[in-house]
């Protein structure tokens, strides 16, 4: 099955960018990085980290474990880093298109 | 606005704990053993301060994304039907998911309530269709016990079956994080006084009932010669009821003496055996006692039937000789132990000693299907073995 780039799987993909992160890491990242609008529940979190392995996009990268709880890491793969890449660009090209679709509506009249 | 989490105090985790895992039995279970330990983490660690239990945003979270994981890991609809309705093995993607199916709860039931579902479906068509109307309740109990009967007899089989064929390794199968092999492994006898008082009681529980049966049920059925060579059976009142109740006390008899026979051996044999390394002595377990509990119950519709009239005096009679005739040695055999208090022993044991007259011998081990311990880390995503991957990994 093709794997569906959302909005919160491009955030996931983004906060591994700087390197890997373990699942709570990750949700704080995601917060920061949509400046609060996204708060990842730990099951959403779990479901997009399945997906995206699954597709070969993020791979575990050792754990451990702290006050008695278990923390894996994970890691953005090449495919991964790729995806981002991607994303940004096509994000980049539809802000352009965006920017040039506002700049050529009429000028809005009145005062 | 960074937080490290750790707030959740020791003494509230526990409480949060069991809230979130019972909440992540939306998840497979093949899923929450490599991974549930981490999700875990992270539930504890965005866990609000002095929260004993999830809340329910997090809590439909967890059954959305659990729900979602166990629909990703279904497999195709032929692929299930073949399984379900066929038996047809599950391919190697699938193993996990069969064994999850196999392990869970009520997998007699899933088993058999499609053929189920088919069976009464055509009973009520072809009832309708004929304008009889529907079933007495009778019949509807009748189908209820032997369903209930066959759960409790034949779950544990089944499902030992349905693993050595959909879920333990075979040659040139890939080796697979979860798969399973056999193994040889202690074997598993029912402790003695775990087993004997619940066989004790039932078998005396059924014994005052068919001894009842005997006693009272008010009809039989007569052979009445009619010529050289024929007959004819009548239903008719029992009449002169001495030769049944002397069948019966004549087994009681017997009984009695296969009791003494079963003392004195225990006494002159004794109950002490060879070291057991090779054997483990378990409890009777909630399905074992059903399967007591179901058996012994089937004589309560027998005798009812039988007392009221409804059906003539038969079954009752060589079923309440056998009893009586197991009965007392049982009996022996439960007060012997419990008198002894041979924890450790095995039901086996006893048998050999008060049935047979020899002393216990040492069990060697027995084959069963056991989770393949991989050595090494198997990656968590991982789909099957690599080419590089050594084909047969070493047991631990």
């Amino acid at each position: 099955m093709a794997f569906r780039m959302t909005e919160q799987a491009y955030l996931v993909l983004l906060s591994l960018a700087e390197g890997p992160r373990h699942g709570y890491a990750i949700v704080q990242a995601v917060l920061g990085l949509s400046d609060g609008a996204t708060r990842l529940g730990a099951g959403t979190l779990y479901g997009l980290l399945d997906r995206l392995g699954t597709a070969g996009m993020v791979e575990p990268a050792g754990e451990e474990v702290v006050d008695g709880r278990l923390r894996r890491y994970y890691r953005l793969t090449e495919q991964g880093s790729a995806a981002a890449l991607a994303e940004t660009a096509r994000l980049r090209a539809l802000a352009r298109r965006a920017r040039g679709a506002l700049a050529a509506r009429p000028a809005l009249g009145g005062a | 606005m960074v937080d490290t989490g750790d707030h959740v105090r020791q003494d509230e985790r526990s409480g949060y704990a069991r809230s979130a895992a019972r909440w992540m039995r939306a998840y497979p279970r093949r899923w929450r053993e490599s991974r549930g330990e981490e999700l875990l983490g992270v539930l504890l660690d965005l866990a609000p301060p002095g929260a004993d239990r999830v809340d329910a945003r997090t809590a439909l979270d967890l059954v959305r994304s659990g729900s979602a994981t166990r629909w990703r890991g279904r497999p195709p609809w032929p692929v299930w039907l073949r399984y379900r309705l066929v038996g047809w093995r599950m391919p190697t993607a699938y193993r996990g998911w069969a064994r999850d199916d196999i392990l869970g709860a009520g997998f007699w039931w899933r088993e058999n309530v499609v053929a189920l579902a088919i069976v009464l479906g055509f009973a009520m068509a072809s009832w309708s269709a004929e304008g009889a109307g529907a079933p007495g309740w009778g019949y509807w109990a009748f189908c209820l016990g032997a369903f209930v009967t066959g759960a409790v007899y034949g779950s544990g089989y089944r499902q030992q079956q349905a693993m050595l064929k959909h879920v333990v390794l075979r040659a040139g199968d890939p080796v697979q994080p979860g798969a399973w092999v056999m193994q040889e492994v202690p074997r598993r006898r029912l402790r003695a006084s775990s087993l004997l008082p619940w066989l004790a009681g039932s078998l005396l529980a059924a014994a005052v009932l068919l001894v009842t049966s005997v006693a009272t049920a008010p009809k039989i059925t007569h052979v009445l010669p009619t010529g050289p060579g024929s007959f004819e059976t009548v239903v008719g009142p029992v009449g002169d009821r001495a030769p049944w109740l002397a069948l019966v006390a004549a087994a009681a008899v017997l009984g009695g003496v296969l009791a003494l026979v079963a003392r004195r051996r225990l006494r002159t044999v004794g109950l002490e055996g060879p070291a057991q390394p090779r054997r483990r002595v378990v409890d009777l377990g909630r399905r074992r006692v059903a399967s007591v509990l179901v058996t012994a119950s089937w004589v309560v519709p027998l005798v009812w039937l039988e007392t009221t009239g409804r059906l003539v005096l038969f079954l009752s009679v060589p079923l309440a000789m056998l009893v009586l005739v197991a009965l007392p040695p049982v009996l022996v055999m439960t007060w012997t132990v419990r008198r002894e208090r041979h924890d450790d022993l095995a039901a086996r044991d006893v048998w050999t000693v008060a049935g047979h007259g020899r002393p216990p011998l040492p069990d060697g081990p027995e084959q069963r299907a056991v989770p393949l311990e991989v050595v090494g880390v198997a990656p968590w995503h991982a789909r099957g073995t690599r080419p590089e991957d050594p084909p047969y990994p070493a047991l631990s």
